[in-house]
Parts: C-alpha cells; sequence; structure tokens
C-alpha cells in the first residue's frame, strides 16, 4: 500500500486517530532522535528528548497550520526542545562514547578501534566548543544535508542568518580539526 | 569577487544554497584561485570529518521499542485514547467553528451596511434640509421668523408680514451661500439685514 502522505495522516491525527501518529512517529522518530543525539552527545537525554518533542507535537497538533511541513514543524520542535535543555544543562562534561551507542562499521583491531574513539572524541569537542545555534545549524546542514532555505524555516531564521552560523561553525571546526585534516 | 567574500560564501556553495549566478562567480573564482579552492577542499575534508558522527548508533532494539515507549509516555500525559465523549467533541467543534464563523459574518455584513446606510444619511438631502433649517433658525430668530423647508425652497412667516416664497441655493457645506429672498440675494451671514 502507497505511503500515505505526512498531510493525510496529520489530518488523521488532529480527529483523534492514534494510529496515524504512530506512522508519524516510526517515519521520523530516527531522524529525531539522531538530531537530539548529536546536539547533546548523550543516549539517555536524546531518548528524552525526542520523546518529549513527540509528545509536544502531539499536544500541539491542532495548532499546526500546516502552513510548512509536517517534518519542518517537528523539526522546529526538536530544535526548541533540545535548546532549552543545552541552556538549562550547559556543562562540559568529558566526553565518552555513550555505552548505547556504538559506530557502525567499526574496525577489527582493538588500536583501530581505539584511533576511532579518538577521532570520534576529537570531533565531538570540535562539535561541542560551537554555539548551540551553530550546533543546529552544523546538524541540519552537514549531517541532514537540508537546504538552507528549510534549515531557516525549521530555525525561524533569515536564509543569511543560517550561511553567517555555518560559515563561523566551520571556522572553529577547521581550527579544531586541523590535525585530522 | 575578493578572497574573503568567497569565503563566506563558500558554506552556501558546498550546500549548493547560492543564487546560481553567485555559484557560476564562486565557482569560476575557485577555478582561477588556489588558495581559495585549498580553504573549499579543507572545508569538505571537515564535513566529512564531522558526518563521521552520522555513524553513531544506538542498538537496533532500541528503535523498535520506541513506539511502544512513547505510547505510555503519552497515555500518562495526554487522552492518546479518547473516549466517545472525545471523539463526539472532535466532531462537533470544528462544526460548530464554521457555524460560529457564518454567524460572526452575518453580523459583519449586517453592522457594515447599517454603517453605510448611516454614512449615506450624513450626505442626504433630508440631512442637508435639517442643517439648514437649524442654521437658519438661528441666523433669523431676531426676526422673529418661522421658517420652514422642503425640498428646494424655504418659507420664512412671520404673523405680521406676508412673505412670498424664497429660495435658497443648496450648498449643504457652505451655509454662507446665497439666498434669494423676495427676489433680494442675501449672504446667510447678513440675514439680520433683511428687511421684511
Amino acid at each position: 500500500m502507497a505511503k500515505e502522505r505526512d498531510a493525510v495522516l496529520v489530518k488523521r491525527v488532529k480527529t483523534g486517530d492514534k494510529d496515524a501518529f504512530s506512522e508519524l512517529v516510526n517515519r521520523y522518530k530516527e531522524q529525531i532522535y539522531f538530531l537530539v543525539y548529536r546536539m547533546t552527545n548523550n543516549h539517555a537525554d536524546a531518548d528524552d528528548l525526542s520523546q518529549e518533542s513527540f509528545i509536544r507535537a502531539y499536544k500541539a497538533i491542532a495548532t499546526f497550520r500546516e502552513k510548512s511541513s509536517f517534518f519542518t514543524w517537528l523539526y522546529r520542535i526538536a530544535i526548541n526542545v533540545t535548546f532549552n535543555h543545552l541552556k538549562k544543562f550547559s556543562k562540559n562534561q568529558p566526553f565518552e562514547l555513550d555505552k548505547n551507542i556504538s559506530i557502525e562499521n567499526s574496525p577489527d583491531s582493538p588500536e583501530k578501534i581505539a584511533e576511532q574513539h579518538q577521532l570520534h572524541e576529537e570531533i565531538t569537542k570540535a562539535v561541542d566548543s560551537l554555539t548551540v545555534k551553530e550546533k543546529a545549524v552544523v546538524e541540519l546542514a552537514i549531517m541532514e544535508g537540508l537546504p538552507h532555505k528549510q534549515i531557516a524555516q525549521i530555525l525561524g531564521c533569515r536564509e543569511k542568518t543560517v550561511s553567517w552560523r555555518l560559515f563561523q561553525a566551520r571556522k572553529k571546526l577547521k581550527e579544531k580539526l586541523s590535525l585530522f585534516v | 569577487m575578493r578572497c574573503n567574500k568567497i569565503k563566506k560564501l563558500l558554506s552556501g556553495y558546498s550546500d549548493n544554497s547560492l543564487d546560481i549566478t553567485v555559484k557560476d562567480e564562486v565557482k569560476k573564482h575557485l577555478d582561477e584561485c588556489s588558495d581559495c579552492a585549498d580553504y573549499f577542499k579543507n572545508m569538505a575534508k571537515i564535513d566529512n570529518l564531522i558526518k563521521l558522527k552520522i555513524k553513531e548508533k544506538p542498538s537496533k532494539e532500541y528503535f523498535a521499542g520506541y513506539w511502544d515507549r512513547l505510547k505510555n509516555e503519552l497515555e500518562e500525559s495526554v487522552n492518546l485514547y479518547p473516549d466517545e465523549s472525545r471523539q463526539l467533541l472532535n466532531f462537533a467543534l470544528p462544526r460548530l467553528a464554521v457555524i460560529f464563523n457564518g454567524v460572526l459574518l452575518a453580523t459583519l455584513i449586517f453592522l457594515s451596511g447599517l454603517f453605510y446606510t448611516y454614512t449615506q444619511r450624513l450626505q442626504s438631502l433630508e440631512f442637508v434640509q435639517e442643517e439648514t433649517q437649524k442654521i437658519l433658525y438661528r441666523h433669523l430668530s431676531d426676526l422673529r421668523a418661522k421658517v420652514s423647508l422642503s425640498a428646494e425652497s424655504f418659507q420664512i412667516e412671520r404673523p405680521d408680514i406676508e412673505i412670498s416664497e424664497a429660495h435658497y441655493i443648496f450648498q449643504p457645506v457652505d451655509f454662507t451661500n446665497d439666498i434669494n429672498v423676495k427676489g433680494n440675494m442675501l449672504k446667510l451671514d447678513r440675514i439680520e439685514e433683511l428687511q421684511l
């Protein structure tokens, strides 16, 4: 059966159809989880905040006017939930790969695995050195590959602001990761 | 374009978010400037490094149970399974909203009609006559005359003197215009001088 469009599912959710919401969650759970995970570097936070984003979306769906896509709207909610969390709990914890997280296609030898973990640690530290807003554009533009126009909609800012934040973020990342390029 | 400006545009160039003309300009510059081309290559390498984080993933089982956990959370915080009354409310509310909007619209149209009629009346002959009469009374009070107006004329009556019909020129805004009384053209502001 062809997949129902998001807009159709949203209309069904508005009439109280829980199955339609379950379909939307299954469609976007991974993207929302990874969005939050890569901004918080923490599996537990990603789990909590991604679920909170879906709960907020469910509660607010009656007010969703469908001027943007459901995906953009949901991302905006997740970004706001994560921003608020990071503002409250901004701390510089020493990075350690979460025990619930593994790295895909890990090499076999322990030395190579250690090297890979070292590299991931440096990358995470570099990303952590960015401001929350810079992290968000890095996540949406580099990791997700979204166009600047859509990122601007999600973040509620102008496209030029997105470009500027990306320029600043890439400049900082280049300084931090110069040894690896 | 200068190198500094080009470097600021490279993010948009890399993400394919530039206008086609700007994109062509950046491409042309990168072909000609080795410094900027190196900068761009470095940027791509940094992007690729950052993308390594995409490989960090939770276990497959984690996502398998995601909806069930979320469903439990939702049941605690919202009514995920609406009962019949809730379903009825969901059915009725949008329809009530449509009816309410209809009534509101009809009321607005009715009030607009009233307002239009009122403004029309302000410009009507009747209104002008009333206003004219008030002014004439004011001017003619000294003469102890009774004034009555019709559409195109007014009558000045005094019990002691017989007065033939008088005409006024119909200009509602400026009441200093001419009034023809017994063949004499008079200014309203000089009406006290009228020898009746």
